[in-house]
């Protein structure tokens, strides 16, 4: 075909754009002529016209032969979709909305049977719920373009799908590049964080190269997070094998495995901690970021406040080095960074200033 | 009337002489060809929903062009070019429906419908997996996606049967087609699959 692909076909912004383009190119009477526009936006970027095959295809391959049935006619009423999310958005909205029918379940049954515990339960439930949406994903934007270097601004993020069926989410304020060799699927995550899902190919490696070493996988979920001099890698899906740069292990000595709900550690003097995460924990929790929530374990003060800065417009930053010392675990919306930051003095030994060139978190 | 002229163009048999053997082809046809060619098969793809149909139509749009007296008569040979081929798409589009009496809402539900021999060997292997993805989509979605999609029915008819404009009904079909798209994606399906 057209292409001398590299191995991003397009992003996420770049598909959905081909598919309003491919409805309105089939419209047998439109409006107004569009060809000029559209093949403007064919010759623009590579992607574009990749993106718009691959739409192409998904037309042709939907199952027809299966005579889908309509929906009810109740169901069309009653759908308050109005399209401008992406669908995906909305069907986390669905799994989401039950909130107002446990409340109204909860009234039904009386305050009383559920005690006030129960009552607390709800009351914590909503707010996750209600922050949780206001966390919403955020509008991909294309930054790059299919020449494989990735960068988002603060508060950005976007999708990638590459040419193997793999994909990258690529976090806030993060900067990445993707280079396929025939021996290898190299990735470079230079900062920020960058959630992958490796199409399984065990003949070639995919290699995420960072900060204190590199991170193979064959077929596998794992996200990457650059936060200063160190890099954390915690595996949702298969098995990775990680290289640290400068703890070379010798000719006896196996490459470091972490697994499924495993998280590990490097940080740049190369001592190598590996935490074992318990198996009650969610393995995913982690890559839960792409929905705005902001997932944290006993981490540093310091390291989640560095995290944080990724998504807040406000700047964020630590006073001292006691106040960077203490240590977080808990979940953070990244729409509600600022609400996050003035309850810190709550539950923690520090005080909020406001300052001109933004918030900072001192001990006291 | 257009339709006639339409109707002449494609019953008019026109000899499929390739490009280069033709006496002294207009250069500009050349360059039009080297420029576009991609963009005009997707283009037609796109209204027809075959890969091989597309490419006789685009072939069939050339010819006319070569055959015009005065091709510096006419303005916009891109426009002109691409005008052509989507008119013969529809002429294609309207033998197949008239073949197959599809389009009216009211027998949407037991319209039977011909398929490309692309769309057939697509839909043996993603069947379970696009079912996922039709079911997932809200019930406006899937009802403007599914009456464009399987039974061909015009944006503009599903506008007047659904009661809402046409831009909202293209917003839907576009948004079911990326979910589509996005799934088949997740599950790293090559997304050239059915069209190379």
């Amino acid at each position: 075909m057209t292409a001398s692909s590299g191995p991003v076909l397009y992003t996420a912004a770049q598909r959905s754009e081909a598919a309003e383009w491919f409805v309105l190119i089939r419209d047998e009477s439109p409006e107004r002529d569009f060809l000029q526009d559209w093949l403007r936006w064919m010759d623009a970027d590579e992607g574009n016209r990749r993106a718009f095959e691959a739409v192409e295809s998904a037309w042709n391959a939907a199952p027809t032969r299966l005579k889908p049935r309509l929906p009810s006619r109740a169901a069309v009423e009653s759908d308050d979709y109005s399209g401008e999310e992406l669908v995906r958005a909305w069907l986390r909205g669905q799994h989401r909305v039950p909130w107002w029918r446990r409340w109204a379940e909860m009234f039904a049954t009386g305050w009383g049977a559920t005690g006030p515990r129960g009552r607390r339960v709800a009351f914590a439930t909503s707010i996750f719920l209600v922050l949780g949406l206001v966390g919403y994903i955020a509008r991909q934007e294309l930054a790059g373009t299919g020449a494989g270097v990735f960068q988002t601004k603060i508060g950005e993020q976007f999708e990638i799908v590459l040419s193997d069926g793999s994909h990258v989410w690529l976090g806030a304020h993060s900067r990445l590049s993707v280079a396929y060799t025939a021996s290898r699927r190299e990735i470079r995550l230079e900062s920020g964080e960058a959630y992958f899902s490796v199409h399984k190919d065990k003949n070639w490696p995919f290699v995420v190269h960072s900060v204190g070493g590199d991170i193979t996988a064959v077929g596998t979920a794992f996200d990457v997070r650059v936060v200063s001099n160190r890099v954390s890698v915690a595996v949702t899906q298969g098995v990775v094998s990680v290289a640290p740069e400068r703890f070379r292990p010798g000719p006896d000595a196996a490459p470091l495995r972490v697994g499924s709900g495993q998280q590990l550690t490097i940080d740049r003097e190369n001592s190598v901690e590996m935490l074992v995460v318990t198996a009650s924990l969610n393995p995913g929790e982690r890559a839960r970021w792409r929905e705005g929530v902001l997932v944290y374990r006993d981490e540093t003060l310091r390291d989640v406040v560095l995290d944080l800065s990724r998504y807040s417009p406000q700047p964020l930053t630590i006073g001292d080095r006691t106040a960077g010392e203490l240590r977080f675990s808990g979940v953070i919306y990244k729409g509600a960074i600022e609400e996050w930051a003035s309850a810190l003095p709550e539950s923690f030994p520090v005080t909020l200033d406001r300052e001109p060139n933004g918030l900072i978190i001192r001990s006291h | 009337m257009i339709t006639d002229e339409r109707q002449s163009l494609n019953t008019k048999s026109i000899p499929a002489v390739p490009l280069t053997e033709r006496r002294n082809p207009p250069e500009e046809v050349e360059r039009l060809f080297r420029e576009h060619n991609a963009s005009l098969l997707r283009f037609i793809c796109a209204k027809v929903g075959s890969e091989h149909e597309a490419r006789e139509i685009v072939q069939e749009a050339y010819v006319h062009l070569l055959q015009l007296d005065h091709p510096e008569a006419v303005g916009f040979l891109r426009a002109f070019l691409f005008k052509t081929a989507a008119n013969l798409a529809i002429d294609r589009l309207r033998q197949r429906r008239r073949r197959n009496h599809v389009t009216t809402m009211g027998d949407v539900d037991s319209a039977a419908f011909e398929l490309s021999p692309e769309r057939q060997v697509a839909g043996e292997q993603h069947v379970a997996l696009l079912e996922v993805a039709l079911r997932e989509l809200p019930p406006k979605c899937q009802m403007a996606f599914v009456l464009h999609n399987v039974h061909g029915v015009a944006v503009g008819d599903i506008a007047q049967h659904m009661s809402m404009g046409k831009c909202m009904v293209r917003r839907y079909i576009a948004r079911a087609l990326e979910h589509i798209r996005y799934r088949l994606d997740m599950t790293g399906e090559s997304p050239r699959e059915s069209s190379s």
